[in-house]
């Protein structure tokens, strides 16, 4: 369904000329986390509230579309302050030098009806690395009747592994794969 | 109402002590139960500390109530017509719920103190054995061992299944009285008599 897939990249990813309809990231229902995993232990989530996005998207050039999405490492939180403060330390996020954790992506590949993959390439701790995120479409609503009932939601997920970009510590405590979550969801302008 | 025991029933006091124990152990099980399988550590983390403090305020309440049982060691008589096995097992059985309510707060206690996120300087930060947020537990171990701290991990788990074991006996016990002997075991630790 490549009509599908336009559509998911059309409001993915804001026109940047003419388009039937732009859209925008509705702050209050979409979160970015990733999954930190002590060993043995079970899981933290860390939060990124706060974040800046700018978006791309030709429909007739799909290998032109361009995404980028800053997240401001010194808002990360994980509903604990002794945690937080960790997590923006210098062991991890180190928060204070490099402010912003930036996703610039690459290209949208489309796999399947309401799938897809974006790759891209992800700055942490000024180290960049590509990165692979699984697109998928849950909530798919742009043509609702009233205008506050259209969106389209989606859920994107990956993994980057903290050793590539330098977060070392505690090796034999914090698994190195760090899984990625966002919940995308977009909302006509 | 009287505070005081007699030979027929209980006084207010031991009913109070009684009943909100057993209200407080019940949920403290099932809530060691449920957080011990947290998978999300935050959560956990969270509600171990409120454990910790209700598990102080448990152990406080049994040295009270085992105070308040020396003090007034007139108890209400059991029934004549009751074996001499049930009458030994009623007293063992209730030697044992005393000691458990005292060895699984304890074994709790020393098992976050002897754990290295207890002491000074922890990494990732350290863990006091805070009381409802107003004072910490002493810790008797001021270097953490993690061995240590998983030994008494074990007594307190072993503690908490043999706690359930003599509940699930005392228990069974009470409504055995209430409802085949229909004797005033039962009905004298609601009603008083």
């Amino acid at each position: 369904m490549r009509t599908m897939l336009k559509l998911l990249c059309l409001v993915l990813l804001l026109p940047v000329a003419a388009a039937a309809e732009t859209w925008r990231i509705d702050p209050s229902r979409t979160a970015i986390s990733v999954t930190v995993s002590y060993i043995g232990e079970g899981r933290i989530a860390v939060r990124f509230p706060s974040y800046e996005a700018a978006l791309r998207f030709d429909p007739d050039r799909l290998d032109a579309t361009q995404a980028r999405i800053t997240l401001d490492a010194s808002r990360a939180e994980t509903g604990l302050s002794p945690v937080d403060l960790i997590v923006r330390g210098q062991d991890y996020l180190h928060a204070a030098r490099f402010p912003g954790i930036r996703f610039e992506m690459d290209r949208l590949t489309q796999t399947g009806p309401s799938d897809a993959v974006i790759d891209g390439q992800v700055t942490i701790r000024g180290v960049t690395q590509p990165l692979r995120l699984d697109a998928k479409v849950v909530r798919y609503r742009p043509d609702a009747a009233r205008a506050t009932d259209r969106e389209i939601a989606f859920r994107l997920t990956g993994q980057v592994d903290r050793n590539d970009f330098g977060m070392v510590a505690a090796r034999d405590t914090i698994a190195p794969g760090l899984p990625v979550l966002i919940d995308l969801v977009l909302v006509p302008k | 109402m009287s505070v005081w025991n007699t030979t027929d029933g209980w006084g207010w006091l031991a009913r109070l002590f009684h009943w909100v124990m057993a209200l407080m152990i019940f949920a403290m099980i099932g809530f060691g139960f449920y957080m011990s399988g947290l998978d999300d550590l935050i959560a956990k983390f969270e509600l171990v500390q409120t454990h910790k403090s209700v598990g102080f305020t448990v152990f406080v309440l049994a040295l009270l109530r085992i105070v308040w049982r020396l003090v007034q060691r007139r108890t209400p008589a059991l029934p004549e017509t009751m074996p001499r096995w049930q009458v030994m097992a009623s007293h063992v059985s209730h030697v044992g719920l005393y000691a458990l309510m005292l060895f699984i707060p304890l074994t709790g206690w020393l098992m976050s103190s002897a754990s290295p996120l207890n002491d000074e300087g922890a990494y990732p930060f350290r863990v006091p054995n805070m009381v409802f947020g107003l004072f910490e537990m002493p810790d008797p171990f001021q270097s953490g061992d993690k061995d240590l701290s998983a030994l008494f991990h074990t007594m307190h788990e072993t503690g908490v299944k043999l706690l359930i074991a003599l509940l699930l006996v005392h228990v069974a016990a009470a409504l055995k009285h209430a409802i085949v002997d229909r004797d005033a075991i039962l009905r004298r630790m609601v009603r008083g008599r």
